[in-house]
């Protein structure tokens, strides 16, 4: 092992892969901050460049920019509540507070450090777990899926924020948004009017775009503000240096939400988007003070940092065991084996095991060199942050109504993220929970078809005779239930302690 | 009695779980049950929020509404988004988000039309230039088809 994984450092320090990577990272970051436009799209794009190149060279290019998509939409997050695409969406709940408190400077050093860490860690786990966990990969099945998501529904009370009654109303009004389209398994259209447009469902980055960025622009300029800032930020580098001791700090959020990262990568089909909600609602669930998550707490900031850059090390366990794809972007990295000639799967790891190794080290590394372009550019970044309102609020409706745009390349995306906008600004008028709806959308998509599929390939019994199955819904019921049981248990002691 | 600001978007989220509920029986029996499963606790529980804030609104409880200066700048909005669907319908995408920037900064920020047309040309270039020409997205031209297809 450590023979290859030897070879594996000297193909990622070659001339060429390091100038490639650093060129991956560059474009990378550039592509990322445009909303619409994350990291599946940034392979997309470069993938094209890869025919000439050899394996690390193209990797590195590859890998490097899809790893500094990842930062770069958490600046954007973090900085103007503008989440790119929907692996970013848990980033705004702390990281834009913190803007607000005039920490943006702090903010984006949290960021950058948590992305370091979460990905060595996912990266770590890669290099150890592909010969032992190419096995479980197998055993996920539409019932597992389907727990998962009922798993990441959970969250939507611990998510409510002051009231259940209205947190509840919201997950439903998210699920009732994953209704609308053709269902996959029976084919019939619901709640589509018609419209071509509503036949492939509500597109997530026009609802996250649309809710966010323009329902916080809305907010802002009608309540008169005059930045985003409501304190004076300050924008020195000791700044930058606070926010990267943070995570060491609280170093146990970095390795919970980077574990529940890695794990939700490997289950196929689960993605990003889902990853950094469940690691938010997790470290909440076990933070002491979890009423004040979402008004800037810098774990809640750690936990989606380190969690969806920790699920790319998770996402390549399936692709390189066993050639299925852990999301949309390894979908496209699937396809970039197949241009340079190699083929993923049992094999892969046996006759290319120096490459594997390459991979690996490729991500740790294009982490580090994002980070550090983060960390250096983040006292200039955190000027947006003092723009008045009544400049940046036609900036970003520009900037959010071209993402909605790049996202389905339909124009009726622009006009569906504008009512989206008055929706959020609505809703969170009234305290209306925007993530629990945003859950309820992206769960409802997962657990729809797949309760479908397991009930036809198993019936109900899958609900008590598949193990990972059962053991996901036992894990769910004791989230939901914990901390009535805890509250229970307090109040019965409290008696006893007072007298 | 004063209504609760809120009742007026419970009663809109009454008539979406309503609408989607009646909806529901029309799908075929294998797609029906999770429509069911989710717009019935919808439908039942916006109608116990939409009498708990009616009983607050008669017990004379602050009407939580939005106050006048704060809506006027709500209809601003309202108006400046319907006014750049309207243009982008008419020029198409680059010159109606470019003319929306533009307008938008010249009667809101007070900052003068130079800023503005700094506006104005970073969404053009950021539409026409970065999504049409860089990464050859087909942007809408509008009804005359202008800079784009």
């Amino acid at each position: 092992m450590l023979h290859m994984l030897l070879q594996g450092l000297s193909m990622v320090l070659a001339p060429a892969a390091i100038w490639h990577l650093v060129l991956g990272v560059l474009l990378g970051l550039v592509i990322g901050v445009v909303p619409g436009l994350g990291g599946t799209q940034a392979l997309a794009i470069l993938i094209p460049f890869i025919y000439v190149m050899s394996p690390a060279v193209a990797f590195s290019f590859l890998l490097g920019a899809h790893v500094a998509t990842q930062y770069a939409g958490s600046i954007t997050s973090i900085l103007m509540n503008v989440p790119p695409s929907g692996t970013n969406i848990a980033t705004c709940w702390d990281g834009y507070p913190l803007s607000r408190q005039g920490r943006a400077v702090e903010a984006l050093g949290i960021g950058a450090t948590s992305n370091v860490l979460g990905a060595w860690i996912g990266a770590f786990i890669l290099l150890v777990s592909i010969p032992v966990l190419k096995g479980l990969v197998t055993l996920i099945q539409p019932p597992e899926l389907f727990m998962v998501s009922m798993l990441g529904l959970t969250l939507v009370a611990s998510l409510s924020g002051k009231s259940l009654i209205r947190g509840l109303i919201s997950g439903l009004l998210g699920l009732m948004l994953s209704l609308v389209g053709q269902d996959l398994v029976t084919g019939a259209e619901r709640y589509t009017f018609g419209i071509p447009y509503l036949f492939d469902g509500v597109d997530i980055v026009t609802l996250v775009v649309g809710m966010y960025a323009i329902g916080e622009m809305i907010r802002l300029f009608t309540r008169g503000e005059r930045s985003i800032a409501e304190v004076k930020p300050v924008l020195d580098y000791k700044q930058v240096g606070i926010g990267m001791l943070q995570p060491f700090r609280y170093w146990w959020a970095v390795v919970y939400a980077s574990l529940i990262g890695t794990l939700m990568g490997i289950v196929p089909g689960v993605g990003g988007t889902i990853s950094n909600i469940v690691s938010y609602g997790q470290v909440r669930n076990i933070s002491r003070n979890p009423e004040t998550f979402g008004t800037g707490r810098v774990e809640g900031l750690i936990a989606p940092e380190s969690s969806h850059i920790a699920k790319e090390g998770g996402q390549m366990i399936p692709t390189l065991a066993l050639g299925v794809p852990g999301g949309d972007a390894t979908a496209i990295l699937l396809s970039a084996f197949m241009i340079l000639g190699l083929q993923p799967g049992p094999t892969m790891i046996e006759q290319h095991a120096n490459l594997v190794y390459a991979i690996v080290l490729i991500i740790a590394f294009a982490s580090i060199l994002t980070s550090a372009i983060g960390l250096v550019s983040a006292r200039f970044l955190a000027v947006i942050t003092t723009v008045p309102v009544a400049i940046l609020t036609p900036v970003i409706i520009m900037f959010a109504s071209s993402g909605a745009f790049a996202s389905t390349t339909n124009v009726l995306s622009i006009v569906v993220a504008l009512g989206f906008g008055v929706l959020g600004y609505v809703m969170r008028r009234y305290q209306y929970s925007e993530p629990a709806l945003i859950i309820g959308l992206i769960l409802g998509k997962i657990a729809q078809p797949n309760l479908h599929l397991a009930v036809m390939l198993y019936g109900y019994q899958f609900l008590w005779t598949r193990p990972i199955s059962l053991g996901i819904g036992i894990a769910a019921l004791i989230i939901v239930f914990l901390p009535t049981i805890t509250k229970l248990v307090k109040n019965r002691r409290a008696p006893g302690v007072a007298s | 009695m004063r209504i609760h600001g809120e009742v007026y978007f419970n009663v809109l989220l009454l008539v979406v779980f309503g609408a989607a509920l009646i909806g529901a029986a029309s799908f075929p029996p294998a797609a029906q049950s999770f429509p069911y499963f989710v717009t019935v606790p919808g439908l039942a529980l916006s109608l116990w929020l939409t009498i708990q804030n009616l009983l607050k609104s008669r017990a004379g409880a602050p009407d939580n509404k939005v106050p006048p200066e704060q809506m006027r700048r709500v209809y601003i909005m309202v108006a400046s988004f319907a006014g750049m669907v309207a243009l982008i319908v008419l020029v198409g995408m680059p010159i109606g988000i470019a003319l929306f920037g533009f307008g938008f900064t010249y009667l809101n920020s007070k900052r003068g039309i130079w800023v503005s047309a700094g506006v104005m040309v970073f969404g053009f270039l950021l539409v026409w230039g970065l999504f049409g020409q860089v990464l050859h997205f087909m942007l809408y031209g509008g009804v005359f088809g202008i800079l784009g297809i």
